[in-house]
């Protein structure tokens, strides 16, 4: 799968009407031997129409195949490969929840 | 023997406000300036109108009980103003008052007002649902939110269908993206910024499936209607006057909620809903009939649901016509020109009567960049409640 | 014959690891120090819905009717004046004529309600009173009592017919020795001196009630199998056995490392425990602590065998645990860590008593209907039939749900509603024989919820209105174990 990398950075607000979120970082965590794209974001909700919240999360694109291979419209593209299995999914939950402080992980 | 109101009504004039976080403008400024925008649409006076409908639906959060903020906002001169209120489908409700007393021959002209000022409350977001929902709620209901809610409506949906997850959020997704896009021409929208389909999938979940971009959010806002019987509209100077084909409501009986029949996967009282409109429409298909509409985006999930509940998509296949562009300002039926609840928001007593100015101005030709060729008909969806215990608006106006 | 009929018990699921809570606070006190884990209640728990646990775990399977007493015995009760007794008899949907009675200031409560069960059914006033004791103490950050104390409940079914231990005698003592306090507006266990406390009242006074109940009924420590009562002080535990001339194996554990000292819950636990392992014949001893000490000898019938294995019990609770991992989690579900819930989550609505009058049977009972023109269970109670084939009037005949289970139609992970323990869980349920209603879920995490799958319900704490003090109880849905 093709993975548009975002500009990092909280000046880098990406809207919609209940709130927005920014993307602060993006990792690369080592497991069984391999590079696991982690991006780490936060998102604000202080618009919805139930209450305000929101969230540091992490989203894991997957496995990198071939990292920033190309650009498109000046963004890198990568391709990783989505992680399918439920062993790996409980233990990188496991390295991103001590190594970053995140409340949410979500897996393509 | 009961004829329905088809053509009997038409709509002379109409107003909308910019929705928004209005911190320095009450609500009574709100309904003037959508109401001095329909009257001078309309070729009537002031005077002209015989009775009121106030749609308002957390009358407790600013603008208050009874029909009296519109009679005292506006100097109504001592004519008959009712407040109506039903969920999310106020404005909807509104309306239908007005038109209903013009159809039924008590009166020939009428206006209908939609309001709602949301940013007084402290926070972000509608009262807590415990404090709407009666007394005997209070005990039994889950600490539900309407997000939450709508949900567990992607959930069972793409069980049903066998939707991979990943799969199904791209179709939300790709059904925000379109909105977003057509917000950005529409001069009264809160948000009009674009949003990608990819920004979209990556952003953080709020009730899973459902994420930040899937869900709608709080505005303040005001639109109005001046309707009158379809005979006098010529009269007024409208060459192709917009009426009123079809008003129709149905709410749920209590069987989604608590009977075996219903499987979670979309909302019943749409279906039912919509199959009255088209009988009192005369609509016979709707796909290749209808021009456009509005329908109750307040969550992706709702406007997926409605693509297939309104009879327009076949049942699992809303999938197959979204990608295809079926429902983008290109396709066959745009839907969502204005950009919806998503670039609006949602002052609920405003959002069915917002719908409807999109309708009619579309119809008449006044869009400007977001015109669409040729409209001849157009149908609003507004929706309150939940899917498991809700009620439906399905409107239908044409030349 | 007069003794226990059925037996039953509820730890709650989460437990924290007692490192955990010294990493926290132990540089405080760091004398503290405990090994194991420790229950905890979760923050929709209180002392009264773990006591219906484990009176459920007692009556399932029972005529509810037959239950003509009911007493709750704790030290944290919700309500100062409103019977945590009656709300439980209105969750156990028992009779409206039964004797109710919350025995409450004292952990020796358990004991003296035990004891009074006994003798309104020796005098024929009762025929079978159930007990329900149960406890949430709340200690301070940082003590001792903060690493010792757990959260529990136990319950005893007292009765003549198919008794499975008889009662055979025990000894009351009763002393004003204050060790531990609360007054009417503390939140917190106090407590006097240590050395104090086990010198004078706990070493003296379990052996003073233990050897007295023994001796009432001509009965020494060698005939004993099971001596059970609360362990405050590790090594005077053991000091007690010693000076009543028992053996380590004749001591019943007393669930200090796996669930904690559960106060008033205690005697009942640790009976509980003892009777899981007994076999026809055992004497056990149980005793409690607290303003003196009281100890009841009861003898193991033949009746035991036919109850084995069907109750949670002891050992199938200690099984079904979630690990707590956070010590503010642990303090906020209390309220020892006043958080922010917003203006929104702190506006709550008055409660309308008059609709819980109403509505008592739907809302505490998990009560519905089922009409009997269609045959349809609906909750809650409905007046016009909810099948849309049939929408009779007036054929409702009353429909428990309490003890249905039910299968997952939908649910989600809500991140926006408010929730001491994030995210809010919930769906709608398809009833085993037929109903459908929707419920917050408890005790359960996202990544294990599916379409499709059998969930339970439990008796929980659904909201507090702190401003006027009211609880309010209803029932939630969670994961079969």
């Amino acid at each position: 799968m093709e993975y548009i990398h975002q500009s990092l950075g909280e000046d880098n607000k990406i809207t919609t009407i209940s709130g927005y979120y920014t993307v602060d970082d993006e990792k690369l965590i080592k497991y069984q031997g391999k590079d696991i794209l982690c991006v780490i974001g936060l998102g604000i909700i202080d618009s919805s129409c139930c209450g305000v919240g929101g969230c540091r999360y992490a989203m894991v694109p997957g496995y990198v195949r071939h990292w920033k291979k190309k650009t498109i419209k000046g963004q890198y593209v990568s391709e990783v490969d989505p992680v399918i299995d439920e062993k790996s999914k409980i233990a990188i939950k496991k390295i991103l929840m001590e190594e970053e402080v995140v409340t949410q992980i979500n897996f393509w | 023997m009961a004829e329905g109101i088809k053509d009997k009504v038409a709509i002379i004039g109409m107003g909308c406000t910019h929705f928004g976080e209005h911190w320095e403008k009450s609500s009574e400024q709100l309904m003037v300036e959508a109401f001095n925008e329909a009257i001078s649409d309309s070729g009537v006076e002031k005077k002209d109108i015989q009775a009121a409908w106030l749609g308002s639906c957390m009358g407790v959060c600013n603008v208050g009980l009874s029909a009296l903020p519109l009679s005292l906002a506006l100097k109504l001169p001592f004519i008959p103003v009712t407040r109506v209120e039903n969920f999310c489908a106020t404005g909807s409700e509104a309306l239908r008052g007005a038109v209903y007393a013009v159809a039924s021959g008590a009166y020939d002209i009428c206006l209908a007002m939609g309001v709602e000022k949301l940013k007084d409350t402290g926070y972000g977001g509608l009262p807590d649902m415990g404090s709407m929902m009666g007394t005997k709620n209070r005990f039994l209901m889950p600490n539900i939110t309407a997000p939450g809610g709508f949900a567990m409506m992607a959930t069972a949906y793409f069980n049903k269908w066998g939707i991979d997850p990943k799969d199904g959020k791209k179709l939300l997704a790709m059904i925000s993206a379109k909105s977003h896009k057509n917000g950005v021409n529409n001069p009264k929208a809160h948000l009009r910024k674009e949003a990608s389909v990819e920004q979209i999938m990556k952003a953080p979940m709020i009730a899973y499936p459902l994420g930040l971009f899937d869900c709608c959010g709080v505005s303040d806002g005001a639109a109005c209607a001046i309707v009158c019987r379809a005979d006098m509209a010529k009269d007024l100077g409208k060459k192709d006057p917009v009426k009123l084909k079809s008003m129709q409501i149905s709410l749920s009986s209590g069987e989604e909620l608590m009977y075996k029949n219903w499987d979670g996967a979309s909302v019943l009282s749409a279906q039912k809903c919509s199959v009255k409109a088209y009988e009192e429409a005369g609509i016979k298909n709707p796909r290749e009939e209808l021009s456009m509409m509005e329908v109750h985006d307040c969550f992706s999930i709702t406007e997926l649901a409605a693509y297939e509940d309104l009879g327009i998509s076949a049942p699992g296949k809303a999938g197959d016509d979204i990608r295809d562009g079926f429902y983008e300002m290109d396709g066959k039926i745009p839907c969502q020109p204005d950009g919806g609840l998503k670039c609006f928001g949602h002052p609920i007593g405003a959002s069915g009567l917002r719908m409807m100015y999109e309708m009619y101005n579309q119809l008449l030709g006044r869009c400007g960049e977001r015109q669409l060729d040729n409209p001849t008909l157009g149908l609003t969806h507004n929706m309150g409640g939940f899917p498991a215990m809700n009620l439906i608006s399905v409107a239908i106006a044409g030349l | 014959m007069v003794g226990i009929v059925s037996y039953g018990a509820y730890i709650p699921k989460y437990r924290i690891d007692r490192k955990l809570v010294y990493k926290a606070m132990g540089w405080l006190n760091p004398a503290t120090f405990m090994r194991g884990e420790k229950a905890v209640a979760n923050f929709d728990e209180d002392s009264l819905t773990m006591g219906v646990a484990a009176g459920f775990d007692c009556i399932t399977g029972l005529d509810r009717t037959k239950i003509d007493g009911l007493y709750f015995a704790t030290t944290t009760a919700s309500y100062t004046e409103r019977l945590g007794s009656q709300i439980m008899a209105a969750a156990f949907d028992l009779n409206t004529d039964i004797r109710v009675a919350d025995l409450t200031d004292s952990t020796k409560a358990t004991t003296i309600a035990m004891l009074t069960a006994i003798d309104a059914v020796k005098s024929g006033s009762s025929k079978n009173t159930l007990i329900c004791a149960g406890d949430c103490r709340i200690p301070r950050p940082g003590s001792a009592q903060e690493e010792l104390y757990g959260d529990g409940a136990g319950s005893v079914l007292i009765g003549e017919d198919n008794v499975i231990a008889k009662f055979l005698g025990s000894s009351t003592l009763s002393h004003d020795f204050t060790s531990h306090w609360r007054g009417q507006n503390d939140k917190f266990d106090n407590q006097w001196e240590d050395r104090f406390i086990r010198d004078v009242g706990y070493k003296k006074f379990l052996v003073e009630s233990i050897s007295g109940a023994l001796k009432n009924c001509n009965l020494e420590a060698k005939d004993i199998a099971k001596a059970a009562y609360p362990c405050l002080y590790a090594g005077d535990h053991k000091g007690i056995a010693k000076k009543l001339g028992l053996t380590p194996e004749q001591v019943q554990d007393p669930l200090i490392g796996n669930v904690g000292y559960t106060g008033a819950g205690t005697p009942l636990m640790l009976l509980v425990a003892a009777l899981e392992d007994a076999k026809p014949g055992d004497k056990i001893v149980i005793a409690s602590f607290g303003q003196g000490s009281d100890a009841l000898v009861f003898e193991v019938t033949d009746a035991i065998n036919a109850i084995k294995g069907t109750k949670k019990g002891i050992k199938k609770n200690l099984e079904t645990k979630r690990e707590l991992n956070s010590y503010e989690k642990m303090i906020s579900f209390r309220n020892i860590l006043p958080v922010d819930k917003g203006i929104r989550g702190e506006t709550v609505p008055f409660t309308a008593l008059t609709e819980l009058w109403r509505s008592r049977k739907s809302i505490l009972g998990l009560c519905g209907c089922k009409c009997n023109n269609c045959g349809t269970p609906q909750f809650p109670v409905q007046e016009i039939c909810v099948n849309p084939d049939c929408g009779a009037q007036g054929q409702m005949e009353e429909y428990r749900f309490a003890d249905k289970k039910g299968k997952v139609l939908m649910f989600t992970g809500d991140s926006l509603a408010f929730t001491p323990n994030p995210p809010q869980i919930y769906g709608t349920l398809d009833f085993e024989g037929g109903g459908r209603f929707w419920f917050d879920v408890t005790d359960a995490d996202l990544e294990e919820m599916s379409v499709g799958m059998t969930m339970e319900m439990s008796f929980r704490r659904k909201f507090v209105d702190e401003k006027f003090g009211i609880h309010g109880y209803y029932w939630k849905a969670i994961p079969v174990n």
